[in-house]
């Protein structure tokens, strides 16, 4: 085994300058709306002053125009979907792990009128018998709830919050234990689970479905039980016919989330965050410093396992895009240096504590040598998290997005969107301040077939104002800051993932 | 009553790897081989479970049940080994679902520890049905409610009988 870690680009954000317009927008609102809240809050030593993005909410949310500043680009007509936890309590119990909050849908809808929002809650079966019931029922993964019943399955605790992607003409509302929900794109009504088989109801279904040049849909399902760790892989075709699933056992349970998607290799990662026996999900894992993560690198054609490379102990929650080269694979990571921050970065988050939250991403790049078995491993960027692509292009080397942390502002969240050229590490960035949160970017077309020329979207809270808006910037110049920003009078809780849909399609 | 379960396919673990109640092979199982349901004759529905100087009665309700449809059947175990092979129940049954609530009384119970399980037969096949993984797509419960995921303790699911005695049984 040979890796080799070298930092080939260590270029410090450039704190670009914000547009006099978004100086307007967010300093206008923030000086009409301060929350006497918020001024408690941040009175108390213990609580973190963004603790308003964790408040959640309780109920659907109607439509709600935004008033938007600057040109909304035609190209970027159509809606946002995003999903993320959203109920963080119930009769007085409170999740205390980002986790488990339900999910709930957000969609914001833009064309020539403008901007609007709505948001509904995924109806599944443990959101429906908890709202019956006025309680929760069911522990979360990181949450103990009072008086808890057993669960029969995998799908009782499903709170299906962490993805909405499209599929067959519907969205697919995803978590990683369990089934996928079928969701409406426009009423955002849950139209049931996804079942691909029968036999496949309640199996874990990863948040990351990914997609390839032909649209077929690929993605795995997670097991890290401790005494019988397996990995669960789906070939889906673009039709929702179910080509292959296959279930391979593991060595060690490692914790993971997403996986890499090449022409011809499916990839995952076995992290060094390895399940024992525990109470719940996330207390299960350990993180092993000794023991070498696990890249598998399976054939696409049959879904079996090619060869296991190991690498040093790493922890990923999200992968770029990967392509082939001269009988090299090369994939991008946002990897962590440890599980601090889905242990307790994220229960401090869900619990509106403080920091630190070690929510220490580096963006690596992986060059997999399949016939010597060697990765070697490339720091591109010292931050960044949700990376995403022009994903018309999944097999092609291209820039990734993404959002970074405000360095030199420690213990903040991420308030700046990123692009990152993945062969130089050249980086851009546009930094909003740090009264503002960024959340995942998304590529969006400009119409033209040239890859990643465009626009980026995305959502961001002004935890100051307690207002939620979108932005979209034009993708490779980002110094420019955003064309087009638009807030609401509606503060809505943190989200995970989300996908773009263009009204043209 | 037969929920065919060795001492690792059902693991007390939290709500992610519930999901893993099953003994993975290295090959894709058979649902129907890990969790295979087997009908034990009735011996009792209502009646005497024994003569003794001791004796009193079991008043067992069975709530949620989620599906009007198919059997409920249910077993009662003495002892720790008995419990874990299921071979030898001390008493067993099946009851029709017609409603989500169901009674069953057992009457002259020596006094002693139990322990309960239970298994809604939905579909009538004789079997629990599972998914891939095996995990269990049908109802089933334990005395004491014992449990979080996957098939609960003797240890946890045990309760003492010396006079008469109501208990709840959810399904899961």
């Amino acid at each position: 085994m040979q890796s080799t870690h070298t930092n080939t680009a260590t270029l410090k954000p450039k704190i670009m300058k914000r547009r006099d317009f978004t100086k307007t927008l967010l300093g206008g609102s923030a000086a009409i709306l301060l929350n006497p809240v918020l001024t408690s809050a941040s009175s108390n030593t213990s609580t973190a002053p963004w603790s308003v993005a964790f408040n959640g909410v309780t109920a659907d949310l109607a439509e709600l125009d935004l008033t938007v500043q600057g040109d909304i680009p035609e190209a970027c007509y159509g809606t946002l979907y995003r999903n993320g936890p959203a109920l963080f309590e119930r009769e007085g119990q409170r999740y205390s792990h980002w986790f488990d909050p339900d999910g709930m849908i957000q969609a914001f809808q833009i064309s020539e009128k403008g901007i609007s929002h709505h948001g509904r809650f995924v109806r599944t079966e443990k959101f429906k018998r908890e709202e019956d019931a006025g309680r929760f029922l069911f522990d979360g993964a990181g949450s103990k709830i009072e008086g808890s019943f057993p669960s029969r399955n995998n799908d009782d605790g499903n709170v299906a919050n962490t993805n909405i992607q499209p599929f067959q003409g519907e969205l697919l509302a995803l978590w990683e234990g369990g089934s996928a929900h079928r969701v409406d794109p426009d009423t955002l009504e849950t139209l049931g689970k996804k079942d691909w088989r029968d036999d496949l109801r309640g199996v874990p279904f990863s948040a990351h479905p990914r997609f390839d040049d032909r649209s077929d849909m690929w993605n795995i399902g997670s097991l890290p039980m401790p005494d019988n760790p397996a990995l669960v892989l789906y070939h889906i075709g673009k039709g929702g016919d179910l080509k292959k699933v296959q279930v391979h056992r593991l060595g060690f349970g490692g914790y993971q989330h997403d996986f890499v998607l090449t022409p011809n290799y499916l990839i995952a990662l076995n992290s060094s965050a390895v399940a024992h026996h525990g109470e719940r999900f996330v207390d299960m894992f350990q993180w092993e410093a000794d023991r070498p993560s696990q890249l598998m690198v399976f054939d696409k054609n049959n879904l079996s396992l090619v060869k296991t490379i190991e690498v040093p102990p790493a922890f990923v929650f999200h992968f770029g895009n990967a392509w082939e080269s001269r009988g090299k694979i090369i994939f991008t990571a946002s990897q962590y240096k440890d599980a601090q921050f889905m242990k307790h970065g994220m229960a401090r988050l869900a619990k509106q504590q403080k920091g630190p939250y070690h929510q220490e991403s580096a963006l690596l790049r992986y060059t997999i040598d399949l016939n010597k078995g060697t990765a070697e491993i490339d720091k591109l960027s010292e931050s960044l998290e949700f990376p995403g692509f022009d994903r018309r292009y999944p097999f092609a080397e291209q820039s990734l997005l993404g959002i970074s942390e405000s360095l030199g502002r420690p213990r903040s969240m991420q308030s700046i969107i990123t692009q990152v050229n993945p062969e130089s590490g050249q980086e851009q960035h546009y930094d909003y301040g740090e009264d503002i949160i960024v959340e995942e970017p998304q590529f969006i077309s400009d119409g033209s077939s040239v890859m990643g020329r465009g626009f980026i979207m995305h959502t961001y809270l002004n935890y100051k104002t307690e207002r939620t808006g979108t932005a979209i910037l034009k993708s490779g110049a980002l110094a420019d800051g955003p064309v087009a920003m638009a807030e609401m009078d509606r503060c809505l809780p943190l989200g995970f993932h989300g996908c773009f849909l263009s009204a043209s399609n | 009553m037969h929920l065919k379960s060795t001492s690792n396919t059902f693991q007390a673990l939290s709500t992610f790897t519930r999901i893993c109640a099953t003994k993975l092979s290295n090959r894709l199982p058979k649902a129907s081989s890990l969790y295979r349901f087997r009908y034990l004759p009735i011996m009792l529905i209502t009646g005497s479970l024994a003569q003794s100087a001791q004796a009193a009665d079991i008043e067992m309700e069975i709530e949620n049940i989620t599906k009007l449809t198919g059997t409920l059947l249910w077993s009662i175990f003495d002892n720790e080994n008995s419990y874990k092979t299921e071979s030898t129940p001390v008493v067993a049954g099946r009851s029709r679902v017609t409603s989500k609530t169901i009674k069953v009384t057992l009457h002259d119970v020596p006094s002693g520890y139990y322990a309960i399980k239970l298994f809604h037969d939905a579909n009538d096949n004789g079997e629990m049905d599972t998914n891939l993984l095996g995990l269990p797509q049908e109802g089933y419960g334990f005395s004491n409610n014992a449990g979080s995921f996957g098939p609960a303790s003797f240890k946890d699911s045990k309760i003492e009988i010396t006079e008469d005695t109501q208990i709840t049984i959810r399904l899961r």
